[in-house]
Order: C-alpha cells, then structure tokens, then sequence
C-alpha cells in the first residue's frame, strides 16, 4: 500500500530531501504537515540543514510562519519553567518536566518547531495537596469543564484536573504518576525520579533521564485516545531516538529499563512503527515483542492507520474503525471496567448535545 | 535598614521605546512575551537601571532634581508596578 | 489569465472542480458547486488572475453537509482542506461565507506578516492605516476612497511583511454592512457591489468590486506613512485630533491578529511603522469632508 504522505515522512528523517520536491508535491506536503502539527518541526528541520534558498519562497513562507509561532510558543512555556520553579521551590521536593516541557527545558532536539500547547509536571502524591495550594495561590486554577469532569479526575483517575492561570491563560497538568493509577498496567514513579536530573539554574526542577524520556513519550503515545497528532508524536520520537541509535549498549539499556518500568509493550509499538514508517535502524531483537507477553499483533495495524489519520489523503475506509479502537482501548487501559461504560455512553451524550446545538 | 536595590533580570529580554515629543513608553518583556504602556518616569527608570545603577534613592535624587512632585510616592509606584510586571527584581532575589 | 476571461458556463465548471485564484501573495483554490459563489467570483473578481498554479497557500471549499438540510433549508459550510471552523450558515449566503472564510486563512495562518486589524489605502505613493474600532465607518470610508482614485490594498487586514516592513496588498472586495451598502451605491455610479446577504449574524452584508488598478497593481508594495483612526459622530464638522505613538502602538498591538505569536519581531515591526507614520484621528460626519482630509495628507 503506497504511503499517502511519503513525502512527508521522508522530510521529517531526511530533511535535505525538501530541496527536491516540486511546487505540486509542496501543495500536498504542506497541507498535510499543517494537519499533522508539523509545519514548524518541517521549517526548524530546513533551517539546520540550511537549505532554504533551495525552497520555494512561498512554501518557505508558510513554513516560517509557523516556526515563529512554535518559537514563541517555546519563549513562553521557558517563561512559565521559571515562575513554577518559583512557586514550586518551597514544597523542597523535585518537580519532574515531563515531554515538551522537558525537550524545552532541554534545549533538545525534539522541541524544534514543536507546538507547545501545555506544561506537564509530575510530583509524589505525597505533595500534590501542597502542589495544588502554592499553585492556586500563585493564580493558578482548576479547570474542569463541568462537575463530571471535576470527578473523573479527582475520584475516579486520582488526578489533579488541568490547571489553568488566571491573567495569562497557560494550562498545567500536575501528575503524580505515569499512568492513572486506575490503569491496567502499574508504573512506578518513584524509579523515574530516582534516575532524573536537576535542570542548572533552576530550584527544584528535574527533567527525566534520556531512556525515560523516550519510554514516557511512547507510553504517552500508545495510551493516546486521539490520534490527530500521532505523526507529530512520532517524529518526536524518532528526534529522541536519533543521538543515542549507534551508541554502544543503548538499546540493552533501554530495553532493561522498560522491563524495570513495566512498559515494554509501549516501547515495542513504538519501535514497530519507527522501523516501518520512518525507517530507523532497530535491532532486529528489540523488535521483537517479549517471550509470554501475548502482545496482541493486530494493534500494531491499528496503530499505524491511527497515526496516519491525521490528513483525508492517508486515511482509508479502515480509518474511522481503527480510531474508535484507539478511543475506546485508552479509555480502557486508564479506567476500570465499571466506570468505563458509563462514562464513555456519557461523553458519546455529551459529543450529540453540543453537535445538535451547533446545527440549530 | 539597608534600601533594596534592583535590576532588570538578565534573561528579561526588555525593548523599550519613546517617540520625541511624548511622554510615555512602550516596553517589550522578551521572556514573557508581553507589551506595556508606560509613564515617563518608569522608562526612565528602566534606563537608569540599565546603565548599571541600582539604588532608587539615586533615582529619587534624580527626580527631585528634574521637579518631579511627591518623587518618594512616584518612586514607591514605579517599583510597585515594574515588579509586578516581574521586569525588575530585588538585587538579593536568589 | 484573468478570471474575466473565462466564459460563464466553463467558470461554473473550473469552480466546481477547483479554481486557482490570486490575492495579493496568496494562492487560493476555490471549490464549491454553489451558484452564488460563483455569481459572486464572477461579478466582484473580474480582474483577478486565475489559475492553474502547482502550489497554493490554501485549499478552500463552500459545501453543503450531508444530511436532510441538504434540501430543506440549505446550509453552506465553508471548510479549509477538509477542516470547517465556522458552523454552516444558510445557503444564500454562500459567498459571503467565502469571503469570511478566506478573511480566516489569512488571519489565522499568515504568519510570515505582521497582520493588523485595519484598512489600508495608498495614493501618491503613500499608504494610509485606518484602524478598525467599531463606530469610525471604517468600511464605508474606504469604499468612498476606493471609488474616489484610492488604490486599495486591503480593507480589513493589513499586511506587513516581516522582511522589509512594507504594506502588501490584497485587493480583495469591500465588505460593506448594512446602510453602507445603500451609501456606497449612491455614492458612485462606478460601485460594482455584489448580492446582499440578508439577516447575516452581522446585518446585511454587501462586497464591492476592487478597482481593475488595485487588482492589476496586486504585486506593489508600499510604504507606511500615515496612521488616522476615523470616528463618526453625528453631525459633526471634521475635526483633527493628536493620536500620540505610544497609545496608539498599544491599540494595533491589541487588535492586531497575530501580534502576540510573533514576540519581538511584531513589536520591532509595529514600531518601525509608527515611526515612518503621522499619528492622529478625525471626527467626522460627512463622506466628503473626510476624503477632503485623505486627499490633502497625501498631497
């Protein structure tokens, strides 16, 4: 089956690739990186490479476009770091960044030209009463949309809801885990703070270690219900994945710190779709999903036409099938099985009411 | 008791400017992203910062020479709204 | 090609399957089956130069949904390559729905410009930044000027490319709202003014054609000089007030559409632009007066 956005992907690991495309393939592409959410990451990539003259001036300026709105984005969330650190430093326990928050903090590669829409921490349960007090007190405030939401995170995910600030609108989700503790599969927090790394100049900022990072963002990524960003995802992965692929014992190391976590399932789909779709150099034994897993192998399918849902030139009549699988199975994994009827009857509800109301 | 003194914040990235003829300012706060409209003597402030002091009391000096009314109130105010704006802080801040 | 070029029945056609039409740099592809878009494309775009192009900036489509409002009370939905952010509105209203829409693209994607909330006109080499508040008959004054030898860039957004701080016009139709339609069209014998829209969330609503000379000249630049916020006040002689910088920086900044999303670069930009500007506002309440005043600043 040709891939709808081979080109697109094909810019994403090879980014000199851009300079020869023709404008009727930059129609296309373009779209589709804008669909994706990857317009900035395409225009940070021709920017390393250097090989913008080579571009078409019009593709360049929409790509540029967006660059400078990810920039800022990235200026912001940098400005927000240092006033949680502030609110934060008093509680005197670390505050582990976790995904674009840490790539931020990082400066790494995988924040370039990414959109940074919130700032995700994680702190021990323990704190998160504190955590909650100093942040409302410093003008943050809960933000669930209604009295239902307030208690699927609250009693039913033992989750803070998302926080937002008062005067300058930026939303924070405070975690005290990986997982929702209600999940299906356990993790364990305290092994990924054990192994994380103060930021310099910050108080009580962490960031997790490189191997956590890539294994939070595939679990993040397989546990996703919806799916519009999942090549974005991706090609994040693939730029946390690039600096360490030939480095002696790295993928050892990865592998035995996902069994130490419990996410090696995460991990194997996320390297499944990595080899097949961008095309990175996996040991074929790290393929491989773990002996008496039972790794179902229909997900892996699944997956990609998820990823590939982003944009109506890649997407199939399998499509919508396999993105109600994906809705259905992340709610699945986060709840238990009493709440998880009800409450997606409920959001089905929910979804109808407001659509009828848009139409009249 | 020892006066406070302030500075602009290294990282704060500030653009300030003032059109001959007029009395006000407009200031850019790189690290927040935000645009400020400002009295006279708040941008001259942030200069007087800028160029490597940071007693206020020089400052209150300064405005009194230049007939400024009430400059210890003025003074008070100007603080008051720059570190509110988080684009100057305490020389001690940690 | 111009779009006058191409004959009715063929027009309907290419619009169905996708028309490429230019406005000011960007590249539209315009898709719909509706009669009224292209009564509207063929009477208010005469003059714009058509397709086919290899890339463009936007992939727009007026659409009815599917389901029974297909037939009983039509609805139109205007989408961007497959994403609609409006909801569907009645299917008389089609092309104002292409106008809003494609108003939409631009503010919301064009970030390579500094865009700001007003109108802009040019005359003996100087362009002229009406600001958009509510009450100043922003649209009304710039469809006189428009018909009084102005070139028009744009009428609602104005561009300021980020690499050279110059106006970068649009030239697209006027949108005209309630009594200005009736207005406008009294006001000249040369205004082309399109189908009114009844009963629109914003009145009735009207687009005047763009001048051939604002259309041909869609690839010139210019540059800034005078900024003037207009009210209209009932009765009211013209009268000139001074606008000081600073707050004025502070309005455009405001109600600019992507000011905040390009951090240090809009204000470099908006500053740039007011100091190369003259900075005031005029009270008015007769057409006449007021494009006595434009004439005069540029003369």
């Amino acid at each position: 089956m040709k891939l709808g956005c081979a080109e697109l992907i094909h810019a994403l690991t090879q980014p000199t690739s851009m300079a020869s495309l023709s404008p009727t393939q930059w129609d296309l592409l373009l779209r589709q990186a804008r669909a994706a959410g990857l317009l900035a990451r395409l225009a940070a990539l021709a920017q390393q490479e250097k090989n913008i003259d080579q571009l078409p001036k019009q593709a360049w300026h929409i790509l540029e476009g967006d660059l400078t709105f990810a920039q800022q984005q990235a200026t912001a969330a940098r400005y927000e770091l240092r006033l949680l650190d502030r609110t934060l430093k008093k509680l005197d326990t670390p505050v582990l960044l976790l995904k674009g928050g840490a790539y931020v903090a990082l400066n790494h590669a995988a924040s370039a030209g990414r959109f940074m829409t919130d700032i995700d921490i994680l702190i021990t349960k323990a704190h998160l009463q504190d955590a909650e007090s100093a942040l409302t007190a410093a003008g943050w405030m809960t933000h669930s949309k209604d009295a239902y939401d307030e208690r699927y995170y609250r009693a039913w995910m033992h989750e803070l809801p998302p926080m937002r600030h008062m005067s300058r609108h930026t939303l924070l989700d405070v975690h005290h885990n990986l997982l929702p503790e209600t999940a299906r599969i356990r993790t364990h927090p305290e092994q990924v703070l054990a192994s994380a790394h103060r930021l310099p100049g910050y108080q009580c900022l962490y960031v997790p270690d490189h191997l956590d990072l890539i294994l939070h963002s595939a679990t993040h990524l397989v546990y996703e219900g919806e799916w519009g960003h999942g090549l974005r995802d991706l090609s994040d992965l693939y730029l946390l994945f690039a600096p360490h692929v030939h480095e002696a014992g790295f993928w050892q190391r990865l592998l035995a710190r996902a069994h130490e976590l419990n996410l090696q399932d995460p991990l194997h789909y996320v390297l499944v779709q990595l080899q097949t779709l961008f095309g990175l150099s996996v040991p074929v034994a790290v393929a491989r999903p773990s002996p008496g897993r039972g790794v179902p192998y229909l997900m892996t399918p699944v997956i990609r036409l998820g990823v590939l849902s982003f944009h109506a030139s890649c997407r199939t009549w399998l499509t919508p099938v396999a993105e109600f699988v994906l809705y259905v199975r992340s709610h699945w994994l986060r709840m238990p099985p009493h709440l998880l009827i009800p409450h997606l009857l409920y959001k089905a509800w929910k979804r109808r009411v407001s659509e009828k109301k848009s139409q009249d | 008791m020892r006066t406070l003194h302030w500075r602009i914040p290294p990282d704060a990235s500030l653009i300030w400017h003032c059109w001959p003829g007029e009395h006000e300012y407009v200031l850019y706060h790189g690290a927040a992203n935000q645009t400020h409209q400002l009295a006279e003597t708040a941008g001259m402030f942030l200069a007087f910062l800028a160029s490597g002091e940071s007693d206020p009391d020089h400052f209150q000096r300064m405005l009194r020479d230049e007939g400024v009314e009430q400059p210890e109130e003025v003074l008070v105010h100007i603080l008051e709204a720059l570190h509110q704006l988080d684009v100057i802080e305490p020389i001690d801040a940690a | 090609m111009r779009l006058s070029d191409i004959p009715a029945a063929a027009l309907t056609e290419r619009i169905a399957a996708g028309l490429g039409l230019q406005t000011g740099p960007f590249r539209f592809l315009v898709q719909s089956s509706e009669a009224g878009v292209a009564r509207g494309l063929s009477q208010l775009y005469a003059d714009f130069e058509v397709g086919p192009f290899d890339l463009h900036d936007f992939h727009v489509s007026i659409r009815r949904p599917a389901g029974l409002r297909r037939w009983i009370h039509p609805q139109v939905e205007f989408a961007m390559d497959g994403f609609s952010p409006f909801i569907p509105l009645p299917a008389d209203h089609a092309f104002a729905q292409l106008e809003w829409g494609m108003n939409w693209c631009i503010a919301a994607h064009a970030h390579h410009y500094l865009m700001l909330h007003a109108a802009v006109l040019e005359k003996n080499g100087q362009a002229v930044i009406l600001p958009g508040d509510p009450g100043a008959g922003k649209s009304t004054l710039t469809a006189a000027l428009v018909l009084s030898g102005w070139r028009l860039l744009s009428d609602e957004i104005t561009l300021i490319d980020r690499d050279d701080g110059q106006i970068v016009p649009l030239a697209r139709p006027v949108s005209l709202k309630n009594a200005s339609i009736d207005i406008i069209r009294s006001f000249s014998q040369a205004a082309s003014i399109g189908e009114t829209a009844l009963d629109t969330h914003k009145g009735s609503v009207a687009h005047l054609r763009p001048m051939p000379d604002s259309v041909l000249r869609m690839d010139e630049k210019a540059q800034p000089r005078h900024i003037v916020f207009p009210r209209w006040k009932s009765q009211a002689l013209l009268t000139r007030h001074p606008q000081d910088k600073a707050s004025a920086f502070i309005h455009l900044a405001s109600h600019a559409f992507n000011y905040n999303l390009l951090g240090p670069l809009a204000f470099r930009l908006t500053k740039n632009t007011l100091d190369t500007c003259t900075c005031q506002r005029i009270w008015y309440s007769q057409l006449d007066d007021a494009l006595a005043f434009f004439s005069e600043l540029v003369a």
